[in-house]
Parts: structure tokens; C-alpha cells; sequence
């Protein structure tokens, strides 16, 4: 799988009806599905960008770990 | 003394006058239910008041006290609470259509720990639909009111928690906060609210809006009595795996210090950004307190908000659309639109991203940390850039508005759920339409000792909490 970058106008109204008739089982109208593009590709492509940060052995529970891990270092 | 008198009484105040028998719980809870009697048609601040249930309470916990049994730290203090946290076979509507009759099999640890420590129930307060709006608008159990300007937002989702504890009803509530629902209404309504650090207040029972960054947490009238409640509230549960195993601290012994010496960071970037004149005016005085006091305050750069905040989008909404999908295929009429927008977008989020923005977490709050509170001890920002708008104005007219809305009034708050940390909401002063503006303080990870010292610190240099609304 090759990467593509963004352009910022990957995610289409077109898009957002087709996801949601067939993997969701929504209904989207017209204008609405024109928001919800927008949306969706500002959220994901803040995320795509912000996740060249990620490691390979990251895992959601490093999360509390470090809130503890943060801490603990202070109370030392 | 009046009822007047009682009502104004801090939660810490009623609690020892009850204890060292100056009046009753009965008493007490008589002029907390008359004054919600009064006050409810201008705020619709309650969604249900147990007047009842709760006077019958009451006299329990004075009899409790004249055969001299232990009582504790909020024994005959009348609360009421947002409606989301569960008591078995109790309604729990969650400030929803859906959930009208909605009896819960269980009863939440944070219900069960406030009981143990005596306190009544008064009713249950008004919320934004499924915790899920900023304003504290709410299309089915009408909108919640100001008590210092009716014709204003109290900010959400905790509307009513602000509204009753602001309005004096109450002297304290529970409210949940997810992306700023408990500090955008007490910044409102001119009380405290305390977002403690992830994992530290048990999440079980209560209504769920984003299961990887809803915390609970009190608003009242002090910090003082915010430290109480969340004495009572804090500590290891088994029955939430999210909930450190630890037992809760004595932060109103903790309010004893000083805070010479101390680093408070003031961001020169992001939470300054629209600011109105009103708002800079009243940080820059509550600074000015603060370095009175012998902190040190250092103008700093922190890491960029805005990608926080879309970070923290990413999993509200992705989590809102999986918890709320069933009944946004079966019922989606029963919403909203203010809470239709907020979670619409979660259902075309691949999953790969939501998991990426949830893995992401760690690393944006070392970053943090590191650019941060390497530097300083805590952060300073206003919780709001403007003072609380009005109803009309934050009236989504077309679904394209409520991103919009939503955006502005929690930019300041929204980020710090996204990376778990802690921060208290206090009272700055009013703006020249005499509605309250409000500062926040943020620490590291479990600071929450440090923070409500330097904020009851600043409550002894000033009176802004002392002030009431006249309704």
C-alpha cells in the first residue's frame, strides 16, 4: 500500500453517503453529508499527521501508565 | 439566623453548624427546597426536586446526630446532582427523551460514597442532552438558566449543577466533565468545579459521553468545599478499571500552606486568542493576586491546543457514535441536533485513526509535560474568553452552526480531557454586564492538593465567591 498525501479534500459528500448506506446503515442527506465531510477530514488528518509520533509497541493502557509514571517522578 | 443566612453558608459552613447542632438538616433542607421552589420557574435548574424523600432523609440524619452516632464529613448537607449518576431503580434521564423513564440496575460509587458521608439528596439537576452540549441548552427538559442573567447560557453540560449551586439551592453538585462540562458551567455561574486528573473518581454508574476522557467532579461555592466533596468522592474502586488503586487524599488539610515560591505558566499562545477586554482585565488582577502571594508567573509557549482539541474530538466522537448507534438508526428523531452534530462524524472515522488518536495520548502528554511542567507548577488560563453569551445567541439555527458554538466556548477546556490532567474552574470577577468570568488552573498529573491550595489562597485575597445572584 503506497501513502497518499493529503491534499485536504480526500474525504467527499459522496464518500460520507456511501460509508454510511453501506457500512453503517445511516441515511445522510444531501447537505448535511457536504458538513460531515469536512469534518471527518479535518479529525482524521489531524490524527494521520500527528501519528508519525507512534511506535510500534504503543498500546491505549500506555496512557494511564504514563499518567502515573508523571507523577510519581514529580513526587520523587 | 434567616434562611437567607443558611443558604449563603458555604457546604463547610452548614456541615459543622449541623454537626455542632446551630440548626437542623431538617432546617436546613426546608430552605434549600423553598428556595428551589422559588427559584425554579426563572432557571429550570432540576429536572426532578424529592422534596420528600429528601426532608424524610433529613430527619433521619438529626436523629443520627442527638443519639451521638458518627457522622461524616457532609452528614445533613443537602446536594442535588446532575441527572446521570444512578441509584438502582431510580429515574436517570440523562437530560434525554430516550432515557425518560429510565430506571438503572446499579447505583454509582461516587452516589454511594456521598450517602456514606450523610449528605441528602435534594432532586436531580437539568444536564444538556447526553452530556453532550457546552450551553446547557436542552430542547427536551428546556433550556437551564443563569442565575446572575436568565436570558444567558449557564454553560454545559452540567447546566444545573451550576445553576442551583450558583442560585444557592444547593451547596454542592456533582457534574461530569468530558470536554469541559463541568468548568464551562461554574465559570457561568460564578462557582468552582473542580475536572480531576483521569482515573482519579470513580466513573461508575454514571451516564457515560466518551468513556476515555469523562471524569466526575463537584462544583461549589469554595474551594474549600470542593476539596471536601472530592475527599469523599476520590479513591480506588474495583468496580471501574480506569480508577487508580489508590485511596483519596485529605485535600482540605492540604489547603494549609503557602504557595511563595510557586510557578504558575500563563500561555502566550492559543487561550488568549478573541479574548474580550473584560476577560484579559480580570486574568490580569487574579495573577496579580496570585504573585502577591508569592508566586512566581512566567509567560510561556505551550504545545499546540488546536491539535489537541482535534485529537480529543476524534475519540468523543467516535465513542459517542459507537455508545449511541442503536438509537441513532432506530430513533435519531429523539436527539437533538446539538447532540446529532457532536457525534455524527464518530461513525465515519475509521478505527485505525480513533485507535491512533486514543495510542497518541501518551505521547501528547509527555510532550506536555515536558514543554510545560518542566517549567512551571501550574497553568493559568481563562476558562472562557468571553463572559457567558446568551441563549439566542448560542441557538444552533442550521446544523452547520453548532461545531461553531461548540468550538469557541470550550477551546480553553476541551484539550486538558484529551491529556488527563487536572483543573479547577474559580470565580475572577463579573464583567461590565455583571456576569461571571473565570480563570482555571491546571497541574500535573494528581496535583490536585496543589491546586486547590493556591486556589483557596486566592479565595482568602478576594470575595468574588461570596457574592449572590439576586433572583
Amino acid at each position: 500500500m503506497r501513502r497518499i498525501p493529503g491534499d485536504g479534500h480526500s474525504v467527499t459528500p459522496q464518500l460520507i453517503r456511501d460509508h454510511g448506506r453501506q457500512l453503517a446503515r445511516l441515511d445522510v442527506a444531501g447537505h448535511r453529508a457536504g458538513e460531515l465531510a469536512a469534518e471527518v477530514d479535518r479529525l482524521n488528518n489531524a490524527v494521520l499527521d500527528g501519528a508519525t509520533r507512534l511506535d510500534f509497541n504503543d498500546e491505549p493502557a500506555r496512557f494511564t501508565e504514563t499518567l502515573l509514571a508523571l507523577r510519581e517522578t514529580k513526587s520523587r | 439566623m434567616t434562611d437567607t443566612d443558611v443558604l449563603n453558608l458555604s457546604l463547610s459552613a452548614v456541615a459543622d453548624g449541623i454537626r455542632r447542632k446551630k440548626f437542623s438538616s431538617v432546617e436546613v433542607t426546608r430552605a434549600c427546597l423553598e428556595r428551589a421552589a422559588r427559584v425554579q420557574p426563572a432557571l429550570n435548574c432540576f429536572i426532578a426536586i424529592e422534596g420528600d424523600a429528601a426532608l424524610k432523609a433529613a430527619r433521619k440524619a438529626d436523629q443520627a446526630r442527638k443519639r451521638g452516632a458518627g457522622l461524616g464529613l457532609l452528614h445533613g448537607v443537602p446536594l442535588a446532582h446532575k441527572d446521570m449518576f444512578y441509584r438502582a431503580g431510580k429515574i436517570s434521564t440523562g437530560g434525554s427523551k430516550i432515557l425518560r423513564d429510565y430506571r438503572p440496575g446499579v447505583t454509582a460509587t461516587v452516589v454511594e460514597r456521598l450517602a456514606a458521608a450523610g449528605a441528602i439528596w435534594l432532586g436531580n439537576l437539568n444536564m444538556a442532552e447526553f452530556a453532550a452540549n457546552p450551553t446547557g441548552h436542552n430542547d427536551h427538559w428546556g433550556h437551564c438558566r443563569n442565575p446572575w442573567n436568565p436570558a444567558h447560557i449557564t454553560g454545559g453540560s452540567s447546566s444545573g449543577s451550576g445553576s442551583a449551586v450558583g442560585a444557592r439551592v444547593c451547596y454542592g453538585a456533582l457534574g461530569s466533565d468530558t470536554g469541559g462540562s463541568v468548568r464551562l458551567p461554574a465559570a457561568a455561574c460564578g462557582v468552582v468545579g473542580l475536572k480531576p486528573t483521569y482515573g482519579l473518581v470513580s466513573r461508575y454508574g454514571i451516564l457515560p459521553r466518551s468513556w476515555s476522557q469523562d471524569t466526575v467532579g463537584p462544583l461549589t461555592r469554595t474551594v474549600r468545599d470542593c476539596a471536601r466533596m472530592t475527599r469523599v468522592i476520590a479513591g480506588a474502586d474495583a468496580r471501574d478499571p480506569t480508577c487508580v488503586q489508590e485511596p483519596a487524599v485529605d485535600y482540605e488539610a492540604a489547603l494549609a500552606g503557602r504557595i511563595k515560591g510557586l510557578r504558575i505558566g500563563v500561555p502566550v499562545n492559543h487561550y488568549y486568542d478573541g479574548a474580550t477586554d473584560d476577560v484579559r482585565k480580570r486574568m490580569a488582577e487574579s495573577l496579580a493576586v496570585f504573585k502577591s502571594l508569592g508566586a512566581r508567573i512566567i509567560e510561556m509557549k505551550v504545545p499546540d491546543p488546536q491539535e489537541i482539541f482535534l485529537l480529543s474530538a476524534t475519540v468523543s466522537q467516535s465513542e459517542a457514535a459507537t455508545m449511541h448507534g442503536p438509537w441513532i438508526r432506530t430513533r435519531p428523531r429523539d436527539y437533538s441536533l446539538y447532540v446529532r452534530s457532536r457525534m455524527e462524524a464518530g461513525f465515519h472515522i475509521p478505527v485505525t485513526t480513533y485507535l491512533q488518536a486514543i495510542n497518541l495520548r501518551a505521547h501528547l502528554l509527555a510532550e506536555f509535560m515536558r514543554a510545560v511542567y518542566a517549567k512551571v507548577d501550574l497553568l493559568h488560563t481563562p476558562v472562557m474568553v468571553m463572559p457567558p453569551p446568551t441563549i439566542a445567541e448560542t441557538e444552533p439555527k442550521g446544523s452547520g452552526d453548532v461545531a461553531g458554538i461548540v468550538s469557541r466556548i470550550t477551546r480553553n477546556t476541551r484539550p486538558t480531557n484529551y491529556l488527563g490532567l487536572p483543573a479547577l474552574s474559580v470565580p475572577a470577577g463579573f464583567s461590565k454586564d455583571g456576569l461571571p468570568i473565570a480563570f482555571q488552573l491546571m497541574g500535573r498529573p494528581f496535583s490536585e492538593a496543589l491546586i486547590f491550595r493556591a486556589a483557596h489562597l486566592y479565595q482568602q485575597e478576594t470575595d468574588w465567591h461570596i457574592r449572590m445572584p439576586s433572583l
